[in-house]
């Protein structure tokens, strides 16, 4: 699937592959708050291991500038890099942890935004992934179904679980609050 | 039809989907579930984006700047590091350490149970892994580490990006860029130098050279602040060695490998102002940094700490 890009995005991505410095600052200005934003949902108790990946996938990504094709918008080869670092740091994180790991239930909060930041992270992770994409990065179907490397009927589906998942788990929150 | 229009719940509650949402008016375990999504939109909508990103421009720049070879022996080193913890974790059928590591906003402090030799707690937001087992091994990488070992000395050892401390029969406090020991004493080593830090004392662990000049917490801060600055820079603002007391002989023992010369040799005429070396060691190897000589000297400043009136 090939999408329309934008000029000065193509412009910005051609001067950062001729060295330019000012442009590739620029262009890390543009993607570092992407990137930030969908690690640290995904990792949301977790910010040093977020702010990891958040470095790994802009030098991933920049560093490798020279094998995008072009194919999408960079924004979206970007997201699938991105969902790509989380997973993988999931895994590495999962085989090397060698504490016994339990999680205390979410204590009482006053604070609205820490119950919503608490249920995102209680989501299955193709949920919390697909609720974060859509509400942090607006992407459209088809951008997310690229970045995820699913159809738009799983995205549609994902999403529908996903937000109802969420609402299911803030009310468990609240009623822990209670 | 229901399943399906489950999957389509999403398209509904934008407005995009009359079909399936003709089918929702119908059905109530549809139009339930249409309210627990809108609800969880509505959730999702409210949550701002964060707005500040922990990452420097500067650190990335720094990384693309890296020559490639570096960069794949990096990343070989890396698969090793995970391979070997892995392949110890696997080898041991019986687990030696069970910890409990707690996220809750409330619990501002993680605790960890050392098997049998201890325990330890970690700030909220730690890093910490275990990376051997003969000696027990952790590795704290960001946040803060408090240790209470009950162990025979060198049983137990956590390791930082820059510094390896090694408990010798005590509690201490550590962090990526320094060590405050509570009770007993510590080995920190790292780089081409070791320093024994005692209770009451704390250390600097200083960025890719190991341990500084221990400094004891009754320690002049004038002379705590010259030592922090000879430690960045290899010189010492010589009127602060004045507020040296025969108690800090160890502090300026150990800061003399860091000076650069002639900052060494005052450094060095304080300290013999303070305390008498050992009969073995001379000025002059000494001011050479022989290894023989230091060693010779701080094991004397261990074993006979100079008290406050004890100056020569």
């Amino acid at each position: 699937m090939t999408e329309p890009r934008d000029e000065s995005e193509a412009a910005l991505l051609a001067a950062c592959r001729d060295g330019d410095p000012a442009a590739r600052r620029r262009l890390f200005e543009q993607a570092a708050p992407r990137v930030h934003a969908i690690a640290s949902h995904f990792f949301g108790r977790d910010p040093a291991t977020a702010a990891d990946v958040t470095q790994e996938v802009l030098v991933k990504a920049m560093s490798s500038l020279g094998r995008f094709r072009g194919d999408s918008r960079f924004t979206t080869w970007l997201h699938r890099i991105t969902v790509n670092a989380c997973l993988d740091e999931r895994r590495r994180a999962a085989r090397l942890v060698a504490l016994e790991e339990r999680e205390a239930p979410a204590p009482p909060s006053a604070d609205e935004a820490a119950l919503v930041r608490e249920a995102v992270t209680r989501l299955p992770e193709s949920l919390r992934i697909a609720v974060v994409l859509r509400h942090f990065e607006e992407l459209s179907y088809a951008e997310m179904a690229l970045a995820l490397g699913c159809s738009e009927g799983t995205i549609a589906s994902r999403l529908s679980r996903g937000h109802a998942q969420l609402a299911r788990e803030l009310r468990a929150l609240r009623g822990g609050r209670q | 039809m229901s399943e399906h229009v489950h999957d389509r719940l999403e398209a509904v509650a934008e407005g995009r989907d009359p079909e399936a949402a003709a089918h929702v008016e119908r059905c109530a375990s549809c139009r339930e579930e249409l309210a627990l999504v809108r609800e969880g939109r509505a959730a999702m909508a409210s949550l701002a984006a964060p707005v500040a990103t922990p990452v420097a421009w500067r650190d990335v720049e720094r990384r693309l700047a890296r020559p490639r070879r570096r960069r794949a022996a990096l990343a070989v080193a890396a698969t090793l590091v995970v391979a070997s913890v892995v392949a110890l974790l696997a080898r041991s059928p019986m687990r030696v350490l069970e910890g409990t590591l707690s996220h809750g906003v409330a619990t501002t402090r993680v605790h960890v149970a050392l098997g049998t030799i201890g325990e330890a707690w970690a700030d909220e937001g730690s890093r910490l892994r275990v990376v051997g087992r003969a000696p027990l091994t952790l590795r704290l990488d960001a946040g803060s580490l408090r240790v209470q070992v009950h162990a025979p000395p060198r049983a137990f050892v956590v390791v930082t990006p820059d510094a390896r401390i090694v408990d010798l029969g005590c509690s201490y406090e550590l962090t990526p860029q320094r060590v405050r020991v509570i009770g007993g004493s510590v080995e920190v080593a790292g780089g081409d130098r070791s320093v024994v830090v005692r209770a009451g004392w704390s250390c600097a662990i200083l960025a890719g050279r190991g341990p500084g000049a221990p400094v004891r917490v009754g320690a002049s801060p004038r002379l705590v602040a010259a030592v922090a600055t000879a430690e960045r820079t290899g010189r010492i603002d010589e009127t602060a060695l004045v507020a040296a007391a025969p108690p800090d002989a160890l502090t300026l023992l150990e800061l003399l490998p860091l000076l650069q010369r002639p900052d060494r040799d005052a450094a060095l005429a304080r300290l013999i102002e303070l305390t008498r070396p050992p009969s073995t060691v001379t000025y002059d190897t000494i001011l050479v940094l022989d290894s023989r000589s230091l060693r010779a000297w701080r094991e004397e400043l261990l074993a006979h700490p100079p008290t406050p009136k004890e100056a020569p």
